[in-house]
């Protein structure tokens, strides 16, 4: 049996509707539920945190419901996404609270805040306020106050937002690791090339609805199945349209009004990108900027919606 | 129910709300009878001519400020935040995803607050008590003690009616201190004036009928109506208190958030 289920699960917010009919299992691993802001990422987040109950369908986490259960919260994690801190606390004192609501008496609830703490680099601030923390040392906070009495499943809602790059290969890294410890992580985020560095298993929710779930190349490989566009400023537009016309995969090729700019429909973004590469290295080609509008999600749930 | 836990988020609670600038600010709302009391003794001091004694004027201070609007004002600014600021503050979410049952949490919330405003009540109520009496002497001091000590276990029922009020306004409301300024003001005022059974649903009828002090018998007994029995008053008092706060921890236990 699967660690969390859910099954025809829909959720409505009065008459807002929140998730539709939506039913997933998630075993041990990373999986990640990618979709733009309002997609219903948060709401499946906090019906799996039993912060919510749905409006029909049912969860369970370990096989029972977890709104409000305290069996299923000793086993869970929650990094929130914008959650702040109480003020005139220390980190330590806060995590120290928090391990003692776990039930963990005051010396080993002491002893797991100054892990937790260290293990998510903040273990000389530990008796700083928190208030005076930076954004990215909050989330570092927000991390270790998920992981610190070691669950089974750990919940982060946009874990990267306010980390540095630093930071943030480091919370990648710690999620990969979680994962491959045999915890159920569920991760939100609606920035794909984070998430391709985190896990392959994949949750595309768009509109409350899951429009593709599985392996991230799976899914990939459908985006690849319609011409992308790219868009390449360059002072030298016909010599590179010249270059690349010659290729039988181009789709499609036009410029721009001032004739700086070049957009292109390929089927094969991948062979395309190296051709381009070619034509700067061995053709002496000069590229000012190249962007992809179909690299974001967005675009791939247009894609998906559309087909 | 856990005694412990209860016990830890309340220890919590207060500890966080001891040194807030909303103490600071209650701190002072609650030393309103003392600077009262002192300025009674400045005009004893210098001789002006006062028609009520010192007992008297304690009692006037008790029944026109102390309950009817340091002990709700208190337990307002406490009592209503027993959710709403841990929502306001943005925190909720990392208790309510911790193995602990929402009536524990709950209920250590409005425990931490019910001991800051007994905290905040009690020490100004009895300075009061002895600046009002100073000048007339131990032995009036003493024979006056037991109805101090019955004031004080009348205000911590007050305190005790109002915090489960008002801990069922914040678990209901967005904005119950709107609410808490309503029934304060309006609906207790008007309540009190109305007649019929309309002051039975206030706290302060009970508050008033728990007063032991004979000198209010004449000055105030017009304004405030007939009373309940001491009995009656007691468990009207806690009735209220047991009822909102029991009504407040269902619906915490079943909200979704």
């Amino acid at each position: 049996m699967s660690t969390i289920v859910l099954d025809a699960v829909s959720r409505w917010y009065g008459h807002v509707l929140g998730l539709s009919r939506v039913s997933l299992a998630f075993d041990s691993g990373v999986t990640a539920l990618l979709g733009p802001n309002g997609a219903g990422k948060s709401t499946l987040l906090k019906l799996v945190t039993g912060l919510l109950r749905p409006s029909s369908g049912s969860v369970t986490v370990f096989g029972a419901a977890p709104f409000a259960n305290p069996d299923v919260s000793q086993k869970l994690g929650l990094v929130p996404e914008e959650e702040e801190f109480q003020a005139r606390v220390s980190a330590i004192d806060w995590l120290e609270y928090l391990m003692r609501l776990h039930g963990f008496d005051e010396q080993a609830a002491r002893a797991r805040a100054e892990k937790a703490l260290s293990d998510v680099g903040l273990e000389s601030a530990r008796h700083r306020r928190v208030t005076t923390f930076s954004r990215g040392m909050k989330q570092r906070l927000r991390i270790a106050q998920a992981m610190a009495h070691d669950p089974d499943i750990l919940v982060l809602d946009e874990p990267l937002t306010g980390l540095d790059p630093v930071g943030r290969r480091e919370v990648i890294e710690w999620i990969r690791d979680w994962g491959a410890r045999g915890k159920t992580v569920l991760v939100s985020s609606h920035i794909l090339h984070e998430v391709e560095l985190m896990t392959r298993e994949v949750v595309l929710m768009t509109a409350g609805k899951v429009m593709a779930s599985g392996n991230i190349h799976e899914i990939r490989r459908l985006m690849d199945a319609h011409p992308h566009h790219i868009l390449i400023s360059t002072p030298e537009p016909r010599k590179l349209a010249g270059h690349l016309l010659e290729q039988k995969d181009l789709h499609s090729i036009s410029f721009s009004e001032e004739l700086s700019q070049v957009e292109l429909e390929t089927r094969e973004p991948d062979r395309f990108y190296k051709l381009l590469a070619d034509y700067v290295i061995e053709g002496d080609g000069v590229i000012h900027e190249i962007s992809s509008p179909d690299d974001n999600l967005e675009a791939v749930f247009h894609y998906l919606v559309e087909t | 129910m856990t005694a412990t836990r209860v016990a830890l988020v309340a220890q919590w609670s207060f500890s966080q709300l001891l040194f807030s600038p909303r103490t600071l600010a209650m701190a002072i709302l609650a030393t309103t009878p003392v600077l009262l009391a002192l300025v009674y003794r400045a005009a004893v001091a210098f001789e002006l001519a006062l028609q009520t004694s010192s007992f008297g004027v304690f009692s006037v201070l008790t029944a026109t400020v102390s309950l009817p609007f340091v002990a709700p004002m208190l337990s307002l600014f406490y009592a209503s935040g027993v959710v709403t600021d841990d929502a306001e503050a943005g925190t909720l979410h990392y208790f309510l995803t911790r193995p602990i049952e929402r009536s524990d949490l709950l209920l250590g919330r409005a425990l931490g607050n019910f001991i800051i405003v007994s905290f905040l009540f009690l020490p100004p109520f009895v300075l009061c008590y002895y600046l009002t009496l100073a000048g007339s002497g131990w032995q009036e001091i003493g024979s006056r003690f037991p109805t101090l000590v019955r004031d004080i276990c009348t205000a911590i029922l007050g305190m005790f009616a109002y915090s489960g009020l008002f801990s069922l306004a914040g678990t209901v409301l967005k904005r119950p201190l709107l609410f808490g300024f309503f029934f304060v003001f309006g609906w207790q005022a008007g309540a009190t004036i109305v007649p019929g059974a309309v002051r039975y649903f206030t706290v302060t009828h009970y508050l008033h009928s728990l007063m032991p002090h004979e000198s209010l018998t004449g000055t105030l007994a017009g304004l405030l109506g007939q009373r309940s029995s001491v009995t009656e008053a007691v468990f009207a008092l806690l009735a209220i208190g047991v009822a909102t706060h029991g009504l407040a921890i269902w619906i915490f236990t079943r909200k979704e958030i």
